[in-house]
């Protein structure tokens, strides 16, 4: 009977048996090659008309019921079951409708029972409401994840194991991998480990614990620790925990995993901490305390109470107080927070000692730290070592006057002597006495004589640079150096020079007046001294630049040979025309220098002349 | 030689009787000063500066003609020191006609240094006596 363009109507009895739960009813239906149906018994009548439709018309196919039926889900299975009928298999498809609020799954199974000769199908089938069990697998399903989804959110690890050790769960905080997750599934321990190339060890002792927990069926707990990828130490906290059944057969094992990593290092820091200030308090070989805020002594290291005498120390360690204890804290309490530590002096039954007390009171005030120490001995060595000072002071003050003195009374002599043959020449030259014969032996006493005092002044100005601190002075350069030609304006009245001093100065300089006068004294003597060009010049420039005292001495003398260059500031180095030379001049100009921090350079051309320049560094005013 | 020191007068005051005669030779053999006074203490010479009857017998002295002191520093009972701070309670009128020298062996430099800080010092001389480097400070 083609129903394809008849009115289909639907009696209310059929309505009600398709809602009914459990409703299971054999149908047959005929579809053409389209998978048009062309004819619905009142099974599937009472579906159709289940969908409130007053009448269906055109033709229809499960299709068609668009949009009471979700097709997406459907049209595979359709598929499925028409190339399944082409085969002669029977087939099932599900499919839930939508009407009237409420949502209605029906199953329908069915096979092909014939062909007509127009090619229509005949299909022979139960059609059943499944809702109910629909329903229940889905609350299955809501179930399990919801307490999938609190477990993975568990801040601790958490497996599930059957009772050979075989993973049923796990959650993620365990394996956060999710493919990895699902893999372990099944597997065990030593798979894991196998699989991601890991310690064995650790699954040995698992297994130890957990053939335990399994065969006492009680709770095991351990910890584990493992190399983290950074290669520190993670510690674990696991448990295994049997889950027994009804007649105390195992179940289920759970295993939790606590990572207890942050609280075992801190605790292993402290542990350190703890470690290291009870290393320091007994290696320290300083007294270290610590007070109460109102001078209590809370704490001591073995250092301190072995600066207390034997008996007062053995008391204060029971917290007993005694006359020299209250003594001593009222001294620690009372050095609290001075800069630099306070120097004490106490009187220990007739022992006196010194000590250096250095504490500060602890941020929130509550306690005082401090550290003594007993200066007794360096005390008595700085007192030593002060009177030891003193007296190298005076010997050396004593020796300054001595070198003085004897240089004064070793010159007195010469000074003598020179007058004298000075008297002599004189008196020869202005004809008043005959000295001819003798006249050659005064000059070579005359040069003896000046050999030896020029050596005694110099071992003096020698000792003096040495010896003599820097003393500044404001002095005028070109005065001194004029007062240094005077002395010498008849040194050598055979060969007439031209003193000449060239000075930019403006003002005087703070400079050390008696190292500058021994500087030029020696260099400008030298000039003068070994000049060989009567109506020559000496010339002194006097220069300040950048901070720099420029001091240019030149002549044009007869020049420094220059195999002599590098020796010629050399202690007792003397050239060869130098007859009447110590060596000792430019060696004490040099040393001279050195002690101001300057620079002393020359140019020297033979029988053309010499200039040396120093260089000073002027006293920042 | 032009013979300057003809006006001018001469208090030598050195213990050293040889580099007293000495300095006195080297002053006559450069040109023979007027007066010539050697004095072997600092206290006798003193009191000579300190009387004016001795000091007529110099002669008459000015800023123009002064009296030239060539002291020695160490001496014995009063040194050169000594000498100028009691020369300084002397009289101006006698002491502004003085010129002092000091004429030592000394090369000390704290006596060196002592000695330019005084105000009565013109100079310190090193024995013996340069009369040309003298001459410099009267030219």
């Amino acid at each position: 009977m083609p129903i394809a363009s008849s009115k289909i109507s639907f009696d209310g009895s059929a309505r009600a048996a398709a809602l009914s739960g459990n409703h299971s009813a054999a149908f047959v239906k005929t579809v053409d090659r389209f998978s048009v149906y062309t004819f619905l018994d009142t099974a599937w009548e009472a579906v159709v008309g289940y969908l409130g439709q007053e009448g269906y018309e055109g033709q229809a196919t499960t299709l068609n019921l668009s949009p009471w039926i979700e097709l997406s889900s459907l049209a595979p299975q359709q598929r499925l079951a028409i190339e399944r009928l082409s085969r002669g298999l029977p087939y099932s498809i599900e499919f839930t409708i939508k009407a009237l609020g409420q949502s209605i799954t029906l199953q329908e199974s069915g096979f092909m029972v014939g062909v007509d000769d127009k090619g229509q199908q005949k299909i022979q089938g139960f059609l059943q409401n499944i809702t109910a069990q629909r329903q229940a697998l889905e609350e299955m399903e809501r179930q399990r994840l919801f307490y999938e989804g609190t477990l993975n959110k568990m801040p601790v690890e958490l497996v599930v194991l059957d009772k050979t050790q075989h993973y049923i769960f796990c959650n993620k905080t365990a394996i956060k991998n999710d493919e990895l997750r699902a893999w372990l599934i099944g597997k065990t321990d030593l798979d894991y480990c196998l699989h991601r190339g890991k310690d064995p060890k650790t699954v040995a002792l698992r297994q130890a614990y957990f053939n335990q927990a399994v065969s006492t069926k009680q709770e095991v707990e351990w910890e584990e620790v493992q190399k983290n990828e950074f290669g520190e130490n993670d510690y674990n906290l696991k448990r295994y925990s049997p889950i027994l059944g009804p007649d105390g057969e195992i179940l289920i094992v759970i295993g939790y995993g606590f990572n207890i990593s942050d609280r075992r290092r801190a605790e292993i820091r402290a542990k350190e901490q703890d470690e290291l200030i009870r290393s320091l308090a007994e290696n320290v070989q300083e007294g270290i305390y610590r007070l109460s805020a109102e001078g209590k002594l809370l704490f001591a290291n073995d250092a301190f109470y072995d600066l207390m005498p034997e008996l007062v120390a053995e008391k204060m360690r029971k917290g007993i107080s005694t006359d020299i204890a209250d003594r001593v804290l009222a001294m620690l309490l009372d050095a609290e927070g001075k800069e630099s530590g306070q120097e004490v002096s106490i009187d220990l039954q007739g022992r006196s000692r010194n000590w250096l007390i250095s504490s500060r009171r602890t941020a929130d005030g509550m306690f005082v730290d401090g550290v003594v120490i007993d200066i007794t001995h360096l005390k008595e060595v700085q007192a030593d070592l002060e009177r030891k000072n003193a007296e190298l002071e005076k010997a050396y003050m004593e020796l300054d006057k001595f070198v003085y003195s004897a240089s004064h009374d070793l010159r007195a002599p010469l000074t003598s002597i020179l007058g004298l043959v000075k008297v002599m020449e004189t008196e020869h030259e202005q004809k008043l006495e005959d000295f001819t014969a003798a006249l050659p032996y005064v000059g070579m006493i005359k040069t003896s004589v000046t050999r030896l005092d020029d050596f005694v002044k110099e071992i003096i100005q020698y000792y003096r640079n040495n010896r003599t601190e820097i003393h500044h002075k404001e002095t005028d350069l070109a005065l001194l150096t004029q007062a240094i030609y005077d002395s010498l304006s008849h040194y050598r009245p055979e060969v007439p020079l031209k003193l000449e001093v060239v000075s930019h100065l403006e003002t005087p300089l703070t400079v050390d007046a008696s190292r500058l006068n021994i500087i030029l004294n020696n260099l400008i003597i030298n000039s003068v001294k070994y000049h060989d060009k009567p109506g020559g010049f000496v010339r002194t420039t006097l220069t300040h630049q950048k901070g720099h005292l420029c001091i240019e001495v030149e002549d044009n003398g007869p020049g420094i040979q220059a195999e002599h260059h590098t020796k010629l500031f050399d202690m007792f180095y003397r050239i060869g025309f130098d007859e009447t030379g110590s060596g000792l001049g430019l060696y004490i100009v040099q040393e001279t220098i050195k002690k101001l921090e300057g620079t002393l350079t020359f140019e020297s051309s033979p029988r053309k002349g010499t200039k040396f320049t120093v260089k000073l560094p002027l006293q920042q005013v | 030689m032009p013979l300057p020191f003809e006006k001018h007068k001469f208090l030598l005051i050195d213990d050293s009787d040889i580099d007293s005669i000495i300095t006195s030779k080297i002053l006559q053999l450069s040109g023979l000063p007027k007066e010539q006074i050697t004095i072997r203490h600092a206290m006798p010479a003193l009191d000579l500066l300190g009387s004016e009857l001795e000091i007529a017998k110099v002669g008459p002295l000015s800023e123009d003609n002064p009296l030239i002191v060539l002291l020695d520093i160490h001496m014995p009972e009063m040194n050169g020191f000594t000498f100028l701070e009691r020369f300084d309670h002397l009289p101006a009128e006698v002491t502004d006609c003085c010129k002092v020298f000091l004429l030592t062996s000394s090369i000390d430099p704290t006596d060196i240094e002592r000695a330019n800080d005084n105000r009565y010092v013109v100079r310190v001389l090193n024995k013996p006596l340069n009369v040309e480097e003298l001459l410099l400070y009267f030219l």
